[in-house]
């Protein structure tokens, strides 16, 4: 185009929470780093690897990342840059990125505890004024969602630019609130925009702006070189997952053999699934995805029915009823349904599987059997 | 005296026309400003690309 370019974003860059998308973000970083973006904002999520994971990506790919209001606790010290000053086109542009203290920073780490998100509106108001004596052009990266960047943006003076983060929504017009021109693309890649800036020379003013959000769709051609770049990326991502899987293989019982499901076993013995419904075992696979482990085998394979077995567990239906621990977690195939009473001993011999020292330390036969006595 | 019919009103026409002329004529001067200042080099055109909330993804989902 021959005009100078800047390439931002305002947050939110990482995945969710769990092993598969940690290991994408990290080819993701990887692909950011070849293209020449300025400036990164925090957004709740870039922490869900922990803070050392996202210091590692800054260190290893040049991310830019910058955030004015996020802290440790322990150390008292903000986590990344207080703001960032980019030169182009002859401007200084000075990048300031803040979080709505309002989101949760949950990490995969132990770090979760650690983080303290300060008011945005009070450090932008020390800041902006310390900022525009190294900037021409003030832009926040502002990861607040729509109502809230609002909001800050009439509460304080000097922002000429705004990108809005934490939001699904397009500013397809120009928008101008409180002097800031207020620019938004979202979400997941799916639109990217552009915006054309004139700016005052003298005092770094933006004095007009076009804006144009385009849809990232079928009708963009795609880079063949990245593309070859993802393509290989994701053969890798499956050898990964199936690696993991391997560890895990689905060896025991039989093919002949079927799990009937919890709900087989309630018709018959409505006392025990009473209990067993009021009890840990039946949100053994809800614990696992709050946290973002339920693609991980080395976890389903107890939070789940059947995971190595044949005919057990499997993300694709019509398995993946078996989620939690049901009854034949414990006492074996329906199918096989013993009534001489060997199911009993087989499923008190079953416990310390899973409650295992490394798991369940605290695991004592005697006092857990009073949680799901049946 | 010659008394010509509706002087008044044609006076109060005449005062409103010559304002409204004069705000033309501001007007126009104030538009020429950008251009004036855009022809003198006064400012600086910057593209910048942004985007929010890629969550990971690397391609399109479905």
């Amino acid at each position: 185009m021959g005009k100078p370019v800047l390439v931002v974003d305002g947050g939110d860059l990482f995945g969710p929470r769990n092993l598969n998308e940690r290991h994408q973000t990290e080819f993701l970083c990887g692909m950011c780093a070849g293209m020449g973006l300025d400036a990164i904002g925090l957004g709740e999520q870039d922490l869900n690897y922990g803070l050392d994971f996202l210091l590692e990506m800054i260190g290893k790919h040049g991310l830019p990342f910058t955030n004015a209001n996020v802290r440790r606790i322990s150390t008292g010290k903000l986590v990344l840059p207080e703001f960032l000053v980019v030169e182009r086109g002859g401007i200084k542009f000075g990048f300031v990125s803040v979080l709505d203290p309002d989101l949760k920073i949950v990490t995969m780490t132990t770090d979760d505890g650690d983080f303290e998100i300060l008011d945005p509106v009070t450090v932008l108001r020390e800041l902006i004024p310390r900022l525009r004596t190294q900037a021409d052009t003030v832009v926040l990266l502002g990861h607040l969602g729509d109502a809230k960047t609002d909001l800050v943006i009439k509460e304080i003076q000097g922002v000429d630019i705004c990108v809005n983060g934490h939001t699904y929504r397009n500013n397809t017009a120009e928008r101008v609130l409180n002097d800031a021109a207020m620019l938004s693309a979202s979400y997941e890649g799916r639109y990217l925009g552009m915006a054309d800036l004139f700016i005052n020379k003298s005092d770094g003013k933006v004095m007009a702006v076009s804006a144009e959000v385009t849809a990232m769709d079928e009708a963009v051609e795609s880079d063949q070189e990245t593309l070859a770049k993802v393509e290989a990326y994701k053969a890798e991502l499956q050898a990964f997952k199936e690696a993991k899987r391997a560890a895990f293989p689905r060896t025991f019982g039989s093919d002949q053999e079927e799990f009937l499901g919890d709900r087989a076993c309630k018709s018959c013995h409505e006392d025990a699934w009473t209990v067993y419904s009021q009890s840990g075992h039946l949100q053994a696979y809800t614990t696992l995805r709050m946290k973002g482990q339920n693609f991980e085998p080395e976890c389903l394979s107890c939070h789940t029915t059947g995971y190595q077995h044949k005919n057990g567990y499997s993300e694709d239906p019509p398995n993946n009823r078996l989620i939690n621990v049901q009854c034949e977690a414990c006492h074996g195939y329906g199918t096989e349904h013993a009534r001489d009473g060997k199911w009993v001993t087989q499923a008190r011999e079953s416990c310390v599987i899973c409650h295992d020292q490394k798991n369940s330390p605290n695991f004592d036969y005697a006092s857990y059997w009073e949680k799901i006595k049946h | 005296m010659l008394r010509i019919k509706g002087l008044t009103r044609i006076l109060r026409s005449s005062w409103v026309l010559a304002v409204v002329a004069l705000l033309v004529v501001l007007a126009g001067a104030l538009a020429q400003q950008p251009r004036a200042q855009a022809e003198s080099g006064n400012w600086n055109n910057v593209l910048m690309v942004y985007t929010t909330d890629v969550k990971g993804k690397i391609e399109p989902c479905g």
